[in-house]
């Protein structure tokens, strides 16, 4: 291998693994406030980027990568009241969203088919409502506590229902965003290495997300509590902080985050409804190399992960891509379950 | 200033008071005493919100505080110093003491909370000396103090406190005490749950005698200490007695 290839690889390398860091963060934060691995943190990234391609038609793009990462936040927020957490008091909120995915449901089954287009959607509309209420009234007083591991469960069972509701609320299409600057030939030449500018904005916008959370966490009132909630949750209420919406505010960051890095890579490797699984694969893979709950490993393992997999392309066939990062997991957890960076004797502690 | 009426709590299925009933006068300095397994603990995390009392009712400043998550009892003025210290392991001192004061820095009080910090470091002036260190790093007798400050930072009317001399050096507990009863001086009420029974009323101005999830004795400080029973119970009386 030359000298300049080594640099195409390693940039490639690079960004790819910048956006399994963001993942792998997001991972970090929800796993950090509530002890839940969140196995949909990939499919909040691919909601962002379909709602960032879709709003780019009419909108600025900037504008559009906005009310992207806005919607995804939302999402975020939805989930956590939806399916985390655990409340037994009566919350319109909550029969709100179960009425909508109730409503997207019978859309999806084709119950109203025979209406015409436009009033089949609100026809189901008018029959979810009423369901989500009825569901809320009627089983919200069987919410139990429930423990961790059934709490990640369900965060797959979410990764599939926002799969689904993707896939028909798009198409099963590979969609892109447009470059932000020129198009897919626009070459930046630095010396014998040349690579696309679109590859600079992904690593920009990704290092200023790890700088900003840095701040965040550090300096800000919330993010002190945030950081205090991942510690202890009694001593955090003690405090008089609000654990609940501490937890909230952690989905809503990992959405948000994940669904800005999914818009600024799109360009380059393209959005697909059922892209998200592969990415929480290797979100999650990075967060174990890394060790669970510490962001900067978090940074340090998806680059690693994105060096390794660019570089496997000129030994193994494309088609074994992934498989580094699924032997990579292996590895660790066979080897160092704690993570590379993590300290064994933390992990001890640990249910996870 | 705190009315508990006839509490019951535990945990999921397991009552743990059977009807308990303390009071907490203005400026006052109220201790629970009672064995390991009495139910000391479930009492004050049932006062902080922590824990759903099954009945009876806790009353405080006038207002029935059932309807009161655990962080608006902390706005209310009603703070815990948990058991076992629970400091924020890895963040700095003085980041635990910023979010004592968490409710605080919402409402533009930078300045105050500012000059409330200094004086938890006058108050504990070791804290000052650690205040970039990690909390986890500090001695337990340290963590106590710096949960004492940290509840101190929500300003409160009443500090409950769980055990603060547990597994702490006898002189750094004095010092402690020391600092609670200089505290009630300026206006602080107090309900102080202790095993340590000699150390508990040597500041306290009345006592209640906890045993299996029931008062068995209550009085003023002098009414306990004269207490047959508890003397031989709690203070070792009938030993040192002899020792002398």
């Amino acid at each position: 291998m030359n000298v300049d290839l080594f640099f195409n690889y390693l940039v490639i390398g690079l960004t790819v693994g910048a956006q399994y860091a963001i993942v792998a963060i997001g991972f970090n934060i929800i796993y950090n406030t509530t002890g839940i691995i969140n196995f949909a943190q990939g499919d909040f990234l691919i909601l962002g980027a379909m709602v960032a391609i879709s709003m780019s038609s009419i909108l600025p793009i900037g504008i559009a990568i906005g009310v992207g990462v806005l919607v995804a936040a939302v999402y975020g927020a939805v989930v956590e009241n939806v399916f985390i957490r655990r409340n037994r008091s009566f919350s319109p909120f909550r029969s709100v969203c179960i009425g909508i995915i109730a409503a997207l449901l019978l859309k999806t089954l084709g119950i109203f088919s025979f209406l015409p287009e436009g009033i089949d959607f609100a026809a189901a509309f008018l029959f979810g409502l009423p369901v989500g209420f009825g569901l809320e009234t009627v089983f919200r007083k069987y919410m139990k506590e429930q423990t961790v591991l059934s709490l990640i469960v369900l965060t797959i069972a979410v990764s599939i229902l926002t799969r689904e509701i993707m896939s028909h609320l798009w198409d099963k299409d590979a969609h892109v965003l447009p470059y932000f600057i020129g198009d897919s030939n626009t070459i930046l030449s630095l010396g014998s290495i040349s690579f696309s500018p679109q590859r600079i904005w992904v690593l920009g916008i990704c290092a200023l997300l790890v700088i900003g959370l840095y701040v965040f966490f550090k300096y800000t009132r919330y993010g002190k509590a945030m950081r205090a909630c991942s510690l202890d949750h009694t001593a955090a209420k003690l405090c008089g902080i609000n654990v609940r919406l501490m937890i909230t505010i952690s989905f809503i960051v990992s959405a948000a985050i994940a669904a800005l890095a999914g818009s600024v890579i799109s360009p380059l490797s393209q959005t697909k409804y059922d892209m998200g699984s592969v990415l929480a694969i290797k979100g999650f893979s990075v967060a174990i190399l890394g060790g669970l709950g510490n962001s900067f490993a978090a940074v340090a393992g998806g680059l690693i992960l994105g060096i390794l997999e660019a570089f496997s392309v000129s030994i193994f066939p494309n088609a074994y891509k992934d498989v580094v990062a699924i032997l990579l997991l292996l590895l660790i957890l066979v080897f160092k379950p704690s993570g590379v960076f993590g300290s064994r004797q933390a992990s001890q502690l640990k249910e996870f | 200033m705190l009315t508990i009426r006839n509490l019951q709590s535990g945990y999921h299925k397991l009552r743990v008071l059977k009807g308990v009933s303390v009071h907490v006068g203005e400026n006052e300095i109220v201790t629970v005493i009672g064995p390991n397994g009495a139910g000391k603990s479930t009492l004050l995390m049932t006062v902080a919100g922590i824990l759903k009392p099954f009945a009876g009712t806790v009353t405080f400043d006038n207002t029935d505080l059932e309807s009161f998550s655990a962080e608006k009892r902390v706005e209310a003025g009603c703070v815990l110093v948990p058991e076992g210290r629970r400091v924020f392991s890895t963040l700095t001192v003085k980041e635990n003491l910023e979010l004592g004061a968490f409710l605080r820095s919402g409402k533009n009080e930078k300045s105050a909370i500012q000059q409330d910090i200094e004086r938890m470091y006058s108050l504990f002036p070791v804290l000052q000396k650690r205040m970039k260190q990690m909390a986890g790093t500090l001695s337990g007798g340290e963590q106590q103090m710096l949960a004492i400050a940290r509840a101190l930072m929500s300003r409160p009317k009443l500090l409950m406190m769980d055990e603060p001399s547990m597994g702490i050096a006898p002189i750094i507990v004095s010092q402690i005490f020391k600092t609670i009863s200089m505290l009630r001086e300026e206006g602080l009420s107090v309900l102080l749950v202790e095993q340590n029974a000699k150390k508990a009323l040597s500041i306290a101005d009345r006592g209640y005698v906890l045993e299996t999830g029931q008062i068995v004795v209550s009085g003023s400080r002098e009414e306990l200490l004269e207490n047959h029973d508890v003397g031989r119970a709690y203070l070792g009386k009938d030993y040192s007695t002899i020792d002398e």
